[in-house]
């Protein structure tokens, strides 16, 4: 299997509003640890709500994240500090109260006091350390160019007051060190890889379609030659029609600029269709994560099963007797004997499961295998008359 | 189907047009369709085709610059002519109660929409007055329309929250529009259409906004209430597979004309025009592997509408006289009518994209092998 580009690590962000009585935690991603491959397109699916656009918005430090680490090629990008400071909080009780049970004995007083502040500048230097690795400075900034991201709504991520040129070309000017022709020249090449013309450079955004200004955020992604792209569910805004074109566009700059891609989305089959790798969240947490065909063949959590049985199909007949699964999480019955792991239940197949689940998970997956080989048993049988029949229609 | 149904709604050869900076620029041209009682009608296309703009001009809330260009919307049996007050002239020919839309004045419109025509819109939250308890938001159709006292709409009201499936109504009653998801803000949005027991129910894009899980659930709704209430429903939206599940008819629209209509499985399981076939497989199914088919180009301005048929410079099955005169409807079956020279007899025989042609085969081999028939 090829590097690890993209590592996330137990990465927690949560939103808090309010003070005191009031405040108030939104756990937006709860523990969500997953690796992306070089070279793979890696799908995160759940409904509004459940944390997706959190977890690439953190990766790509526009939020930081409360805990947890984010690795890029080994090095650490981000960080959240909320361990430490826990550690420190849990430290300077523990202290206390062995303090008060030293019954005023000094030199053991002095010892702990000595081992508490030992301790409390260890954890201030992990926390400087991430916090020097979560700004924006020096090293990280050259690495940060490498993640580039493409938002949902094509109409709000451009600024309407500026030409496509100059929203093309602002990551040039950050970076710096190129002249005006330079800037020019990659402009005209990038809008013509993305499949616009060089003329459309001087226009302004509410001049082109919703499918061109997609096109124009990729573009602007695109003009630093990232390697990974974080796309936050660039068609769910688009026509039908000009989804397949910006998806074509996607896949096909993938293979020509060896990108690697973070795909968020919610519409199952383009994911199906996209993706090497899914990974399915609720709620903030990852539920199941697996190779695309696996998921799709064998799809264990509830919650990815009420998911895709909710996908639309243009088949008639398959729609007017379809049933919807719904989810409800305390269909789990979990306790403190009977907690959830987030377990590989076969190669590359993880979900979120009971130890007495994954039994049953295991049984499913058996009877849906069985179910399989029969079916393929049956096929060379039955290939002849289907044959006719599609004269017949 | 056609002749046993009750006729409820005619669209005649309507035409809008708006005033613009660059010109007239033609929405519809020229759209002729009938609505029955009880059935889901959808219209598909991309935007900017017209679809909106027919269902807004049957709401009768067309921008200030449109201009009704010509054809009718007659409404069958609106029981206009007993409402206190109303002055409406009749189309003689057509017989005794039969309005035409266009020509209503507002006074009288206003008598028509919410009672017997409603809509639903895309956005939830734009459509819901954000400063504004929701259970008086549906109260206040009811106690404006009906005439009802406030306590009556409120026990109404909270009935019909209910009705949409709306947990703890009573609590509900008293939230604002912000408190509720996407998903329940859409089911206020439909109790308030549902409040004065319409007739005909139009929902534009209504689950556009809306992610997968709660699509379903709206769907399902819709469903369930048009069921009930014997319904009939103009379904508009650019999913395909939303209408598949929900509609009866559906109507394929490009370019403010209709170019292809008949009933969901003559529409699915045997598309005849280019473009039907174009939007069917730009959309990747669970199955699908292969390079997804994107329509090339974009459609065309509207201001400068193209001589012909209007899908044949985007179309790769296009024949020479695609670009000089317009198809008429050929008749595939009592039910189902494209728009497309390739079915003229004298026309080369062309067969429809592999990668459709596939799918098709195997959803029709999968619902053969359930034992129907199409």
């Amino acid at each position: 299997m090829s590097e690890k580009i993209l590592e996330v690590k137990h990465l927690n962000t949560f939103f808090t509003s309010g003070k005191g009585k009031n405040k108030l935690t939104v756990k937006a991603v709860h523990d969500v640890s997953f690796d992306i491959y070089e070279g793979e397109v890696f799908g995160l699916v759940g409904e509004s709500g459940c944390g997706k656009t959190t977890t690439g918005r953190t990766i790509i430090k526009l939020y930081d994240p409360t805990n947890g680490e984010i690795f890029y090629r080994g090095r650490r990008i981000g960080g959240g500090i909320q361990t430490q400071i826990d550690n420190i909080k849990a430290k300077k009780k523990e202290i206390k109260v062995k303090i008060k049970e030293a019954n005023g004995n000094k030199e053991l007083i002095q010892q702990l006091k000595e081992e508490k502040r030992e301790y409390i500048s260890e954890q201030k230097e992990l926390i400087k350390d991430i916090k020097s690795d979560n700004a924006f400075t020096g090293e990280t900034v050259e690495i940060m160019r490498d993640i580039q991201m493409i938002f949902q709504d094509p109409i709000a991520s451009l600024n309407p007051r500026m030409t496509v040129r100059e929203i093309i070309a602002e990551g040039l000017i950050i970076q710096g060190g190129f002249s005006d022709k330079e800037i020019d020249e990659r402009v005209f090449d990038i809008l013509e890889t993305v499949g616009l013309l060089p003329e459309h450079a001087f226009r302004y955004p509410h001049e082109f379609s919703g499918g061109q200004r997609q096109r124009i955020g990729i573009a602007r992604a695109l003009i630093v030659n990232p390697k990974l792209l974080i796309a936050d569910e660039p068609i769910s805004a688009l026509d039908v029609s000009i989804q397949a074109q910006v998806i074509n566009l996607l896949k096909k700059l993938k293979e020509k600029l060896n990108l690697t891609i973070l795909f968020i989305a919610h519409d199952l089959s383009v994911v199906k269709y996209f993706s090497n790798r899914v990974c399915v969240m609720y709620y903030g947490k990852v539920v199941e994560m697996a190779d695309s065909d696996l998921l799709f063949k064998h799809p264990l959590h509830p919650y990815t099963k009420s998911l895709f049985s909710a996908i639309p199909r243009p088949d008639p007949r398959f729609e007017k007797e379809r049933v919807r699964i719904s989810y409800n999480p305390a269909s789990h019955q979990y306790s403190e004997e009977n907690k959830p792991e987030f377990i590989e239940i076969e190669k590359g197949h993880f979900v979120l499961a009971s130890p007495k689940e994954i039994e049953q998970y295991r049984e499913e997956m058996a009877k849906a295998d069985k179910k399989i080989a029969s079916e393929q048993k049956k096929k060379p049988a039955a290939k002849k008359p289907a044959a006719t029949k599609k004269k017949v229609s | 189907m056609a002749e046993n149904k009750e006729r409820i709604l005619h669209v005649d050869n309507l035409q809008v047009s708006f005033r613009t900076q660059q010109g007239i620029l033609k929405a519809v041209r020229g759209v002729t369709f009938d609505l029955y009682k009880g059935e889901t009608l959808a219209i598909v296309g991309e935007s900017g085709s017209g679809k909106s703009v027919t269902s807004r001009a049957i709401m009768g809330i067309l921008a200030g610059n449109s201009i009704h260009a010509g054809g009718s919307i007659y409404y069958y049996n609106s029981g206009l002519k007993h409402m206190r007050s109303a002055k409406v002239e009749t189309e003689e020919e057509l017989g005794e109660d039969v309005i035409d839309l266009m020509k209503i004045d507002e006074e009288n419109f206003h008598k028509l929409r919410g009672t017997k025509i409603s809509m639903i819109f895309q956005d939830p939250m734009s459509s819901l007055n954000p400063i504004m308890k929701v259970g008086k938001q549906i109260a206040e159709a009811l106690y404006l329309k009906l005439g009802l006292t406030k306590s009556e709409a409120k026990v109404r009201a909270l009935e019909l929250m209910k009705e949409v499936g709306i947990p703890e109504a009573k609590k509900r009653f008293n939230q604002y529009p912000f408190q509720f998801s996407g998903g329940m803000r859409q089911r206020i949005v439909i109790a308030i259409a549902l409040a004065n027991n319409a007739e005909i129910l139009i929902c534009d894009e209504p689950t556009t906004a809306l992610d997968v899980t709660i699509q379903a659930q709206i769907m399902e709704l819709i469903n369930r209430i048009k069921e009930e209430r014997d319904l009939s429903v103009i379904f508009i939206t650019h999913d395909l597979g939303v209408v598949a599940n929900m509609a009866d008819r559906v109507e394929v629209m490009y370019a403010g004309q209709i170019v292809e209509y008949g009933t969901t499985d003559e529409i699915f399981y045997q598309p005849k025009h280019p473009y039907t076939w174009a939007l069917l497989s730009a959309m990747p199914d669970l199955e699908s592997k292969e390079v997804l088919y994107a329509i090339p180009g974009t459609p065309p301005d509207m201001h400068f509408p193209p001589v012909g048929d209007a899908f044949a410079a985007r179309n790769e099955y296009a024949l020479q006289i695609d670009f000089e005169e317009q198809p008429p409807y050929f008749k595939i079956s009592d039910t189902h009518y494209a728009a497309t020279w390739l079915l003229h007899p004298d026309a080369p025989k062309v067969k429809m994209p592999t990668v459709l042609k596939n799918r098709i085969a195997r959803n029709v081999k999968r619902v053969k092998e359930h034992g129907e028939e199409i």
